[in-house]
């Protein structure tokens, strides 16, 4: 659905975006993660028509958004990482206003703007100015909007930057649903946790470039957190040690505060041959589990920190 | 003394307790800022064009050596006195705009609410702000003293005209820039504030005097013109400046007493007893800042405490469009215990749109925020006019071509400000409310934003050109004016919205606030129809052809126009018969006389001329619109 090739922004010589490649497919939603100042904000800008690229391609739905960026406005929502306001607008209004200027007739108009406030769950402030919201409620809005002219791709760029945790769940549960009426979405965060718990695929990107791409899984086996097994055992924990050591294709086994952590040159099995040994030593298993990888981890282990 | 004692004077000298650390910030912020040095190249720019220009005119260097000495004194006395109008001119309006958005800036910025957390007082945020950007307009003031004193060395020109100018013009600039501060309190956008302390000092400063006078006149109150001329002199420091250069040239030729320090120490007066409601404001701003309503203060929220108990109402069904359709599962999170509700009530229906959004929404946008400000300033400006016709009209002016004239050249200006600020806030003002990026991700084109910016223009400024036309069409009605000024008039206000529109428009897709826009604009339409004319006819004197140049300039010049087209128009230029009208009409346009059939040609080319310079402006707003967004 999204198709980046060779993207390049240069703001005079400060590179933003250095031959950015990426794709992200029909129907994902899309995590974008770095630091500040590395890129995504530009990439999202690119991909909503905001900005021109340096060079390279940027195609949504099959238009390239630099030649064909009136009909790539039509396919893509996009919610900028700030709420724009028209103060002297209503919610209903605002909305309203929108759906217009997406060239949605006035008789089918009424209906969606309430079918998108229903959805956001801000139909009992549809008479209230749009200045007059709390943060929370501009973010629902703001997501209500991108919403009036049925895109298939949405864009969202920090949704939830400022949001109490209650929010936050109700902005993840939306995009949730979202994503099962089939849209794609492109989300950038610094609450990486919550990416975790909705996206399919992460990208990450620092100083202008993309160091990783692709699922949960695939981070797992890039950063090699997903080799090592922790293990709790009940008795000798020093023989334990010494049992698992002998192991073929281990590279560490070490033991901190009564649990045993092996790290393995081949993850194939790891598990299974852990349990295996043990119980047939004789030892007795209190708890086995696979390292988990959280996002904050890999994105610790994929960038520098190098910030623009 | 001991040491403490001499440190707590110092600080009390050095005025940090009324200004805290806010005048420290204000100082680091301007120097950094790189507009302000543009300001201070342009200002000595300008005073050095203005220099050179009286220069040029007032001495001949080809007379004889008695005569040249004689001329030189003169010459010094002329140079001087524009060397000091046009700071005292200048620097007012200087402050106006760095003040205009003292307060509001803040506020944009979310600032005003965190200074409000820290020990630092109101009265120092105001007094801070002010004393800074004085002593940064003092700066200014104090670069033109040493052409002053250069320019002394010619003789006739004393010391204390120096002092005394530069003191009633550091006072008025105070003053004008506790107006603009009092404004920026209240209102968030920079135009409005700017538009209104405007509007103040044309108000204060020439139409209250001109209507005392008036009636001083048409009692014939000899003593009494005497006694308000009195008042006028220490309260009105145009006055004050007009009769230091009287007595520069005439010196005690002036019969009334005016002693100018008090008149300094009057307009101190004032512009401290307006700090008090700026201080009282800016914690209100703060406060409403703090909650996050960025409007006017004018903006009516009523807020109703409910019970905790009372639900929010949910329609029981909704249409929802088709791809949305499916039902939407909500989060499984038990609901927070709910508390007292605050319920913002609407102060008018929804409306719907129809038509082009942008094109609804831009129509829609008032002239001025606020429905009370609105109606006060109908009510005050139709007011102030209705009884300014009163009094021309009780000594029997209205019958005199030349104070037609003079109405028109006023509500020319006026249509002038507000088409040129109108056009200029346009696009800017959606950039700093961060719509602009969002309305450019829709599908609307560029053009289509422009023309919809037109329209806004159009319909923002026509009320105050409808003052202009209202004038003419009644005492045309009346028999005072020409029918041919009905169409004559039309003509100047619709090449003048076409310039001012493609300009303004321009400078608003190119720069990313208000303020810097409408400045650019009207520092644009002052070159054009003032500065350059004058520099031209001066600087090119002599030349092969210069003089049909420098008289088209003049001729181009709408204020000039909107001056030659009524005053010709007037009663001498025709007669009323019964066979109907018998026309002598002459216009006396600087390059020439011209008939009234000639003058329609005329202003037909200045439409053409100046619509084609308008639209090219577009055509560049257009370019510029998905630029310098971010």
């Amino acid at each position: 659905m999204i198709e980046i090739t060779g993207l390049t922004k240069y703001y005079g010589s400060l590179g933003a975006l250095v031959d950015l490649h990426l794709q992200i497919a029909e129907g994902d939603i899309f995590g974008f993660i770095g630091p500040n100042g590395a890129g995504k904000t530009t990439t999202m800008r690119i991909l909503a028509t905001l900005l021109e690229p340096t060079g390279g391609l940027a195609v949504i739905d099959g238009l390239d958004v630099r030649r064909n960026g009136k009909g790539v406005r039509r396919r893509v929502g996009y919610m900028p990482d700030f709420m724009g306001v028209y103060d002297d607008l209503k919610v209903f209004e605002y909305l309203e206003f929108f759906a217009a200027a997406f060239g949605i007739e006035r008789r089918k108009r009424k209906a969606i703007v309430e079918g998108v406030l229903e959805l956001t769950d801000l139909t009992t402030r549809q008479a209230s100015t749009v200045d007059s919201l709390s943060r929370g409620m501009q973010q629902r809005l703001s997501l209500a909007r991108v919403l009036v002219h049925d895109p298939k791709v949405l864009i969202l760029d920090e949704p939830a930057s400022g949001l109490d945790p209650r929010a936050r769940i109700e902005i993840r549960e939306l995009l949730r649903e979202l994503k099962t009426m089939g849209k794609t979405i492109m989300i950038s965060s610094h609450i990486l946790s919550e990416l975790e718990e909705i996206c399919d695929h992460v990208g990450i990107i620092e100083h202008g470039r993309l160091v990783f791409s692709g699922t949960m899984e695939e981070i797992r086996r890039r950063v090699g957190i997903h080799n090592k097994v922790r293990v709790r055992v009940g008795g000798d924990h020093d023989r334990a040690v010494e049992i698992l050591s002998a192991l073929p294709n281990i590279e560490d086994v070490t033991l901190t505060e009564g649990e045993i952590s092996v790290t393995f040159t081949d993850a194939q099995g790891a598990k299974g041959l852990v349990a295996r040994t043990l119980v047939a030593g004789n030892i007795d298993i209190v708890a086995l589990v696979p390292e988990q990888i959280k996002l904050d981890d890999a994105f610790l282990h994929l960038t520098k920190g190098i910030v623009h | 003394m001991s040491a403490a004692k001499v440190q707590s004077v110092l600080r009390f000298l050095s005025l940090t307790w009324l200004t805290g650390p806010v005048f420290g910030k204000e100082l680091r912020i301007v120097s950094r800022q790189r507009r302000h040095y543009l300001l201070r190249f342009a200002y000595l720019a300008l005073l050095t064009v203005f220099v050179v220009i009286t220069w040029v005119s007032v001495v001949e260097f080809t007379e004889g050596s008695a005569a040249s000495v004689y001329k030189m004194s003169d010459a010094g006395k002329t140079i001087i006195s524009v060397v000091c109008w046009f700071q005292f001119i200048a620097l007012q309006l200087v402050a106006v705009i760095l003040m205009s958005t003292s307060i509001s800036d803040e506020v944009y910025r979310g600032t005003l609410g965190v200074l409000m957390t820290t020990p630092i007082t109101s009265l120092q945020i105001v007094a801070g702000k002010l004393l800074s950007k004085l002593l940064h307009l003092g700066g200014l003031l104090l670069v033109s003293l040493p052409l002053l004193a250069i320019v002394r060395v010619f003789g006739g020109v004393s010391w204390s005209f120096v002092i005394a100018s530069s003191c009633i013009t550091l006072t008025a600039v105070a003053f004008a820039g506790v107006v603009a501060m009092f404004f920026s309190t209240i209102f968030r956008r920079a135009y409005v504030s700017i538009l209104l302390t405007l509007a103040a000092g044309f108000v204060f400063h020439l139409l209250i005097p001109w209507i005392f006078g008036m009636i001083a006149s048409l009692l014939s109150l000899a003593s009494g013109t005497g006694t308000f001329t009195l008042i006028f002199l220490h309260v009105n420091p145009f006055y004050a400046m007009g009769l230091c250069t009287f007595e520069l040239f005439k010196p005690g030729s002036f019969p009334l007493p005016f002693f100018w320090p008090l008149h300094c120490v009057i307009m101190l007066g004032f512009t401290g007893g307006l700090l008090v409601p700026c201080v009282f404001l800016v914690r209100k701003a703060a406060l409403r800042s703090a909650i996050g309503a960025t409007g006017s203060a004018s903006k009516r929220v009523v807020r109703v405490a409910l019970p905790a108990a009372v639900p929010a109402p949910k329609p029981a069904a909704m249409v929802l469009p088709p791809a949305l359709a499916t039902p939407f599962a909500p989060p499984p999170i038990p609901p927070p215990a709910p508390p007292a509700r605050t319920i913002v009530t609407p102060a008018r229906p929804i409306r719907r749109i129809t038509g082009s959004p942008l094109v609804w929404k831009k129509l829609r946008t008032p002239m001025l925020p606020g429905k009370i400000l609105r109606i006060i300033a109908i009510v005050l400006t139709l007011g102030l006019i209705l009884m300014t016709y009163a009094l021309v009209g009780a000594l029997d002016g209205l019958a005199d071509a030349d104070a037609h004239a003079s109405y028109a050249v006023v509500f020319v200006l006026f249509g002038i400000v507000t088409t040129a600020v109108f056009a200029a806030t346009s696009i800017s003002s959606e950039k700093e409310s961060r719509t602009l990026p969002i309305l450019l991700t829709t599908p609307l084109g560029d053009w289509h934003i422009i023309g919809a910016s037109v329209l806004e223009v159009l319909r923002r400024s026509l009320p105050i050109w409808l003052f202009l036309i209202g004038h003419v069409f009644i005492f045309t009605l009346i028999g005072y004016l020409h029918p041919i000024i009905l169409l004559h008039i039309p003509m100047l206000i619709v090449w003048v919205i076409a310039f001012l529109t493609g300009t303004g428009l321009y400078f608003s897709s190119r720069f990313k606030r208000t303020t810097p826009a409408v400045v650019m604009n009207l520092g644009l339409a002052l070159a054009m129809w003032a500065v350059l004319p004058i520099v031209l006819s001066i600087t090119t004197r002599g030349m092969p052809g210069q003089s049909n140049f420098s008289e088209l300039l003049i001729d181009a010049n709408p204020v000039y126009q909107a001056g030659t087209l009524t005053a010709s128009a007037g009663k001498d230029g025709f007669e009323l018969t019964s066979d109907g009208f018998r026309s002598t009409l002459e216009y006396n346009w600087a390059f020439g006389t011209a008939s009234a059939g000639e003058t329609t040609w005329l202003m037909l080319l200045f439409i053409l001329g100046y619509a084609a310079i308008g639209f090219l402006f577009l055509w560049r707003a257009k370019v510029k619109l998905r630029r310098n967004l971010f």
